[in-house]
């Protein structure tokens, strides 16, 4: 008997152990190291830093190539679109931006006391999709970014046209939601520092952006939303420029610029021949803050610009005319440095646009006969902007002056006007090369040479969209065209 | 009364002829002759004749404990009798007839059997016999050791159990105890992963049992958990990744006994959750199988070199350079490395460092690199035995010399076990503590730092050795080219450097009270801990990295604790021939990692490697903690030749949602073993068996809810949060249920001769926790799910064949056979396919497919239009079709071995041969070879001969030329089309020769030892079938589940060693 109580009671015990054991399991399965609970005015600075993808991938390796602007010795132009660089600003921007702008939105929707943020976010979102249907026509638009929220593994590809629709609402609507009763960011947010007004100003200016943009395909939606952005209010000055800063930290780093890292590791990263060209050959005065030899040691290279030199793009390495180290790159202390900021939209391309607008004749706001000032205003102001990398940097006034005299907007002839003033934007959006390829893709200009080299129309899907997502990306390629570079996009057809 | 005194001899016939042998497979012959003595009463009372004659009996122990259970067996001609000795050892056997010599044999479990010849019956009741069987250490006998270090008499078990003796492992001299599993057991697929000697390998037992978990089994030494994960793995990143091994390193062959595989669920059913994909039981050499108060010192030997086998056939006609033009200037050197220049005419050509050599093919660089590695390895042992306890200690030391300069391994450590027994109580401990050093482990699967793709992008003209040693007088790398990448590859064996070290110490107490002589309660405390150090480091002077380098510096313990109890009874008569036994028992898992690393970037002072002299240091650390509790329960009833067995497990998961987080599972079994009336006579031995099963699964910790954490950087003071997760977090996971049916019979022929078993399983794994790719559009790479399904059906054979037995001669053949089809049924609504892996080109996926095996490569092919005909771009370059195609199969369903075994007196030979069949393998050294002209394929054209014809993406003809200069570009688009470099991975290897010596006993009597023998192995001598070109088929670049993939790799190497043991 004595040995069956003891039987009963270790067996007893054994299970009453192991159930009770059981109690503490939500603690041990909780981590540490995390947080289930964000705060807010952690996660908007972040998501602004990450807008520019952090990396050089895609924007300068090929974008920045085929624009002309960059070029990397011994780059093969038939191979320079195979890869996963061209997949990388897709797989970035979802995986960072995008994801964290959605969960963002979704976090303050619900609460009034949160307009504002929710408002700022909404006008990210529509940036930073807009950066990416651009540049890969048709994508995961409205049901992107909801891995966790809706548990949408494989989101549709949507139509160019509905994205362009719906981001033209969002900002309209974000920009009208703005309550300065409510709480606002302050220093956490990296662009305005929580200026409402800045913010509406930003939305409404990349409205002209987006709607300009589909004016060849959606000319009437296009003229209406030019209208609606401009009385919406645009930016005024540079001041009200959509720029991220940065700081001095290496590429991989969110809190640094990685676009300018190939011309910090490697020596083979130039700039472009035609780019060089057409600053020296137009006596630009932006040309030493564009363009200077490379570092001999820790002395910075030669700015002059009679020395500048762009590397012949897609020439083969032995038939350049000069020793490598001979070719321009840029400058560390300005474009080439880690903490260069970011500039997403400036002052300057919202008069280009105006300029382009009047010029044509696009809406009843803007009148033809202001073309020639919008220019002008642009282009002072992209030249005034490069204050960014220091008092240094100054262009002077009467060099402004000099070079628009050199460089009169030719209003007798719109086709001459369209080449001069997206060839100011070419020159204005360095190292925004999405921005310079949209905008090449929609005008035209700066006109290239494409005898020999082609220039593609967008970068086909990541190859692993094509494996886990095909039937998606299927649906895609039968409304758009087959996944090829040749394809356009539909803004662009 | 007469008194017969029967000297006996009992040799491996004995063992033979007894069914018990049955599916040890036991390669080699018999050490040991056994003697016996046999007491034989005969008492010679006169009965009637009419009566026929009884004969009785009691069975005994050597230490005289009377031995129930005891199946005596008596046999004359074509008749044959069975009895059962009873509790008190007796058994009675009616119907003899007197004048006939009986054969009379004695079996049970534990006990070396006997057998009498030639035995009289005298007429009447009055035939008696005593009979003392010897207690077999595990070693010898049919015993094995199951789930919770149960010991189980092979013959009850309704389920496949098999062994491998620990002497056919540690011939192979293999520093990863796996490799030398490979073609021993049917069903049982070892994975080579060319990556380095002390580099995780991949063993998975009848198939994929989960879509995206751990496929590997649980590795149980000594009873005692081990946690296998392996720390990094090779992947396609630019830095490729080190596998760091998965700890199994840490076993030393010496040390085992056997090794015991549980292939199905119901063998594991008591391991729980982790041995849902099967267990591997290794148990270690004990002092039991000594005489009592004896000891007996082992000393053991080895030393092997590893030769690097080239299977590479390049082009060697042209030489570095671009449109078929060698380097004009060293610059021009620099910027082109590939071979795509001129004829190789043996001209002076400038090369990466501005020297000017002769522009002639170098076809030794493989050879010229890589050197030959070495392995020796020592182990010192003592085992001892008193009255009442053994035990053995053993310590060891092994050094390894890796194939590629600078690299290597070293394990030092110790073992002891003991067993102690007085009266009711018994005591097992088990302690071990090893280190293990390994220097330089390699990056393998990226592009730079990886001194294997440097090898395979050396253009065909330059020498490896002139790149030696890697660095000028300041130290910097002197590269191939400005971006660093390929490294040379004697920058990274002499400047980039990686050192880690792990220390394990593992231990077991086990306490095991017999209350009576049917009731006891055991307690077992388990511990595997281990800690581990890295330092990796990249000095100032390489090319690709951030100027300046960069270090990584990082630790981690990892603890596993399992507490267990358990009460049972022994097997019990109930009734007549029922017998029953049970436990029930409850075990609490507890696991804890902790990790903490550093890494930074740029080396303020040079040849100053160290994280104080960094200018970036980023810190970070990690910590991961899971707890499984459980109860379960085992009853075994026997009724004659019936065996039936239950078990059932309760787990309760830590890393489930607390509503949802337990699961019961069961399982049964049943083993019959036919009468010999049943049976043609040429049969000897027949047994059919059958089992059902369920093993429950969790997930890993911290899947379930949504979480943000602080960049390491902050932007001015301004703090930088973002969402942790890439993989979509589960709040609604449940437990994952896995179920197996077993069926299967085992044959004995021509009195045993021929022994054949056969086993069909079918297993299926419901609501399978599987992390699959998703759509980064969704904002996340992964996602965790709960709705997989995997199946496996297949077929295991083998067969045994004493071919040849005389005196001095014995052969025996040993094949088997596997067949395995796995089939993904289902993965989720919505979801037809998971991404496993991705190759390094970005060309090559494995993928898993609905209603297709796991591990499908997927790819694209050429664009081809609707008549099949090749479609062109405007410069005549071929194009991919942009379509994901299934291309083939990365695991092996079929595998085969012939094992040959030969022992002529003192000597044994044995040979293994080796295959797979049935899979696919993506090659991007083949890929990669297209692209840089290195390839034999790309000869074409180079003269300008390469005609194209086709039509263009228009319709349009295409007929033309390519240019010689742009072949470069034609190649280039040829090696990113996937389907030109997926091949068939089936081969046959021979896989192991060994010689075996042992020193005759007169000469080892007298220089006063014990035991002496030698032995001469190889390894992996020759491939005798393979389709892949340039490459071992067997060229993996991980061990996890993404097989079918080879990147830049370790190249194949073959071992020849010898190894002597001297016991004294």
């Amino acid at each position: 008997m004595k040995i069956n109580k003891t039987i009963y009671g270790s067996l007893l015990g054994l299970v009453i152990l192991i159930s009770a054991c059981s109690k503490n399991f939500e603690d041990i399965n909780t981590s540490p190291d995390q947080v289930e609970e964000p705060t807010l005015d952690f996660l908007l600075p972040k998501i602004q830093l990450t807008l520019s993808d952090n990396a050089y991938y895609t924007n300068v390796t090929i974008i920045g190539q085929l624009m002309y602007q960059v070029s990397n010795h011994g780059t093969n132009f038939s191979t320079l679109t195979i890869g996963s660089n061209k997949e990388y600003h897709f797989e970035y921007q979802y995986a960072t931006a995008i994801k964290s702008l959605v969960n963002f939105i979704d976090k303050t929707k619900e609460s009034e006391e949160l307009i504002n943020y929710n408002s700022i976010g909404r006008i990210l979102k529509a940036y930073a999709f807009h950066s990416i249907t651009d540049l890969y026509g048709d994508i995961p638009y409205f049901n992107a970014g909801k891995g966790y929220i809706d548990r949408t593994f494989q989101p549709e590809y949507d139509d160019q046209k509905l994205v362009y629709e719906d981001m033209l609402n969002e900002l309209k609507d974000a920009a009208e939601k703005f309550n300065p009763a409510q709480r606002l960011p302050g220093n956490t947010d990296l662009i305005y520092g929580g200026s409402i007004e800045k913010w509406q100003k930003m939305a409404y200016s990349l409205m002209l952006r987006l709607a300009l943009r589909i004016n060849k395909a959606d000319p009437e939606n296009s003229a209406k939303w030019i209208s609606t952005a401009i009385n919406g209010g645009l930016f005024e000055s540079n001041a009200d420029n959509f720029t991220v800063f940065y700081k001095p930290n290496t590429y991989y780093a969110t809190i640094s610029n990685g676009q300018p890292t190939p011309f910090i590791y490697y020596t083979s990263w130039k700039l472009a021949a035609p780019f060089v060209d057409y600053l020296k050959n137009n006596n630009d005065p932006r040309i030493y803050i564009y363009s200077a030899l490379p570092k001999t040691g820790a002395v910075d290279g030669d700015n002059t610009a009679s020395n500048q030199f762009g590397l012949p793009p897609f020439v083969p390495a032995n038939e350049i005319p000069k020793p490598i180290e001979q070719y321009s790159v840029s400058p560390p202390s300005t474009f080439g440095k880690y903490d260069a900021p970011f500039i997403h939209q400036s002052y300057s391309e919202v008069q280009l646009m105006l300029a382009e607008i009047a010029i044509r004749e696009l809406v009843p706001e803007v009148s033809k006969a202001d073309a020639g000032s919008y220019y002008e205003t642009g282009v002072k102001a992209a030249m005034e902007q490069l204050t960014i990398y220091g008092g240094n940097y100054v262009i002077t006034d009467a060099e402004v002056n000099k070079y628009l005299m050199d460089n009169t907007l030719n209003t007798a002839n719109v086709e001459l006007a369209l080449e001069q003033i997206n060839t100011q934007y070419w020159l204005e959006t360095h190292y925004n090369f999405y921005e310079t390829y949209s905008n090449w893709r929609r005008t035209g200009y700066p006109k290239f040479d494409e005898a020999e080299f082609v220039i593609p129309r967008r970068m086909t899907y990541p190859a692993k969209e094509t494996n886990i997502n095909s039937e998606n990306v299927q649906k895609a390629i039968s409304r758009q065209g087959a996944d090829l570079i040749t394809t356009r996009v539909w803004w662009d057809k | 009364m007469q008194l017969y005194i029967v000297q006996w001899s009992c040799i491996v016939k004995t063992l033979e002829n007894n069914m018990i042998r049955l599916r040890k497979i036991q390669f080699g012959k018999w050490l040991s002759v056994f003697s016996l003595l046999i007491i034989m009463g005969n008492s010679l009372l006169a009965q009637d004749n009419r009566d026929p004659s009884v004969l009785t009996g009691t069975v005994v122990s050597e230490s005289g404990e009377l031995l129930g259970s005891v199946t005596v067996r008596v046999t004359a001609g074509a008749v044959s009798l069975n009895a059962t000795t009873n509790a008190k050892g007796t058994f009675l056997l009616r119907n003899l007839k007197p004048d006939i010599d009986y054969k009379i044999s004695f079996s049970c479990v534990g006990y070396e059997s006997k057998q009498l010849e030639n035995v009289r019956i005298n007429e009447g009741e009055g035939n008696s016999l005593l009979v003392r069987l010897t207690q077999l250490s595990d070693e010898l006998s049919n015993v094995v050791v199951t789930a919770l270090n149960i010991k189980r008499d092979i013959r009850n078990t309704g389920y496949l159990v098999e062994t491998v003796k620990g002497k056919d492992l540690t011939e192979n001299r293999t520093v990863n105890i796996q490799n030398a599993l490979s073609g021993k057991i049917p069903g049982v697929d070892v994975s080579s992963t060319s990556n380095g000697a002390a580099g995780s390998k991949r063993i998975t037992i009848r198939g994929i049992a989960s879509l995206t978990g751990n496929n590997q089994p649980l590795w149980v030494v000594d009873g005692i958990p081990i946690n296998t994960g392996t720390i990094g793995n090779a992947t396609p990143s630019g830095g490729g990744g080190i596998d760091f091994g998965n700890g199994l390193t840490y076993i030393n062959p010496d040390d085992i006994d056997q090794i015991t595989v549980l292939k199905g669920n119901a063998a594991a059913a008591l391991y729980g959750s982790r041995a849902s994909t099967g267990v591997i039981l290794v148990t270690t050499k004990s002092g039991s199988r000594l005489r009592k108060n004896s000891m007996e010192v082992s000393y053991n030997t080895g030393y092997t070199v590893d030769k690097v086998r080239d299977f590479t056939d390049w082009q060697y006609d042209y030489g570095q350079g671009t449109e078929g033009k060698a380097p004009v200037s060293q610059e021009d050197a620099l910027s082109s490395i590939s071979s795509w220049g001129g004829k190789l005419d043996g001209s002076d050509v400038v090369q990466f460092d501005g020297q000017m050599r002769p522009y002639v093919a170098q076809r030794d660089n493989i050879e010229n690199f890589y050197k030959n590695g070495s392995t020796f390895s020592n182990t010192l042992s003592l085992l001892a035995r008193t009255e009442n306890t053994n035990f053995r200690l053993s310590t060891s030391y092994l050094a390894n010399n890796d194939i590629i300069p600078n690299t290597g391994f070293k394990r030092s450590g110790f073992s002891f076990n003991s067993q102690t027994r007085y009266d009711k109580l018994s005591v097992n401990v088990v302690l071990s503590y090893t280190i293990e050093k390994a220097k330089n482990r390699q990056r393998i699967g990226g592009n730079y730092s990886n001194v294997n793709y440097t090898l395979l992008q050396l253009p065909t003209n330059i020498n490896v050795l002139d790149l030696n040693p890697g660095f000028d007088e300041t130290g910097a790398e002197i590269g191939l080219n400005d971006e660093g990448i390929p490294t040379n590859p004697y920058f990274v064996t002499n400047k980039i450097y990686e050192e880690d070290q792990r220390r394990r110490v593992n231990g077991s107490l086990e306490i095991k009270y017999d209350f009576t002589k049917w009731l006891y309660a055991k307690g077992r405390v388990l511990e595997d801990y281990f800690d581990y150090s890295e330092t990796d480091y990249t000095p100032i002077g390489v090319i690709w990295s951030p100027k300046g380098g960069g270090m990584n510096q990082s630790g981690s313990k990892n603890s596993e604790e399992n507490y267990e109890m358990i009460i049972g009874t022994n097997k019990n008569r109930i009734l007549g021939d029922f017998k029953a036994s049970g436990f029930i028992g409850g075990n609490i898992y507890n696991r804890l990692g902790r990790s903490s690393n550093v890494n930074g970037t740029v080396f303020v002072l040079e040849d100053i490697n160290t994280i104080n002299n960094l200018s970036v240091k980023y810190p970070s650390t990690g910590y991961s903690k899971e707890k499984i509790n459980s109860l379960f329960f085992n009853a075994e009833f026997e009724y004659k030749n019936l065996f039936v067995n239950f078990t059932g497990r309760k787990d309760w998961f830590s890393t489930l949602p607390l509503d949802n987080n337990s699961l019961f599972y069961p399982s049964a079994s049943i083993s019959y073993t036919l009468n010999s009336g049943l049976y043609p006579s040429w049969v000897s031995f027949a047994k059919l068996r059958g089992s059902f099963a369920q093993v429950s699964g969790g997930a890993a910790p911290y899947s379930l809810n949504l979480s943000y954490g602080l960049d390491r950087d902050n932007f001015g003071g301004i703090y930088l949060q973002g969402i942790s997760n890439t993989t979509v977090p589960n709040s609604n996971l449940t437990p994952l249920i896995s179920t197996e049916y077993e069926a299967g019979m085992d044959i004995g022929l021509f009195a045993n001769k021929v022994m054949l078993n056969l086993t069909y399983y079918n297993r299926t794994t419901r609501e399978d926790i599987v992390t699959t790719d998703i759509s980064i559009a969704s904002g996340y790479d992964r996602a965790i799910l709960n709705l997989g399904e995997i199946s496996n059906k297949g077929l295991e054979t083998s067969i045994n064949f004493n071919v040849l037995k005389t005196n001095t001669l014995n052969w025996d053949m040993t094949g088997i056979f596997s067949y395995n089809k796995n089939k993904v049924e289902n993965l989720g609504p919505g979801i037809s396919r998971l991404q496993l892996a991705q190759s390094k080109t970005g060309n090559a996926f494995i993928n898993a497919e609905i209603g297709l095996p796991y591990g499908q490569i997927a790819g694209n092919r050429y664009l081809m239009d609707d008549k099949g005909q090749m479609v062109y771009d405007n410069d005549g370059y071929p194009l991919n079709n942009g379509i994901v195609h299934i291309l083939g199969n990365g695991n092996y369903d079929k595998i085969a071995s012939l094992r040959n075994s030969f022992s002529w007196k003192s000597f044994a030979l044995q040979f293994l041969i080796d295959s797979k069949f049935g899979a696919n393998i993506y090659s991007e050294i083949n890929s990669l070879a297209v692209g840089n002209g290195k390839s034999k394929t790309t000869l074409e054209g180079r003269e300008g001969e390469l005609l194209v014809q086709g039509v263009n993406a228009g319709g349009g003809t295409v007929n033309m030329q390519i240019d010689p200069s742009n072949i470069n570009a034609y190649y280039g688009r040829m090696a990113g089309i996937t389907e030109n470099f997926v091949y068939d991975a089936s081969f046959v290897k021979l896989r192991e020769i060994s010689l075996g010596y042992a020193i005759p006993q007169e000469i080892v009597s007298k220089l006063n030892l014990t035991r002496v023998s030698l032995s001469a192995v190889a390894r992996n001598l020759f491939i005798l079938y393979k389709k892949t070109p340039n490459m071992d088929p067997e060229s993996n670049t991980t061990s996890d589940n993404a097989q079918g993939i080879s990147a830049t790799v370790y190249p194949s190497v073959r071992n020849i060693g010898v190894n002597l043991n001297i016991t004294f």
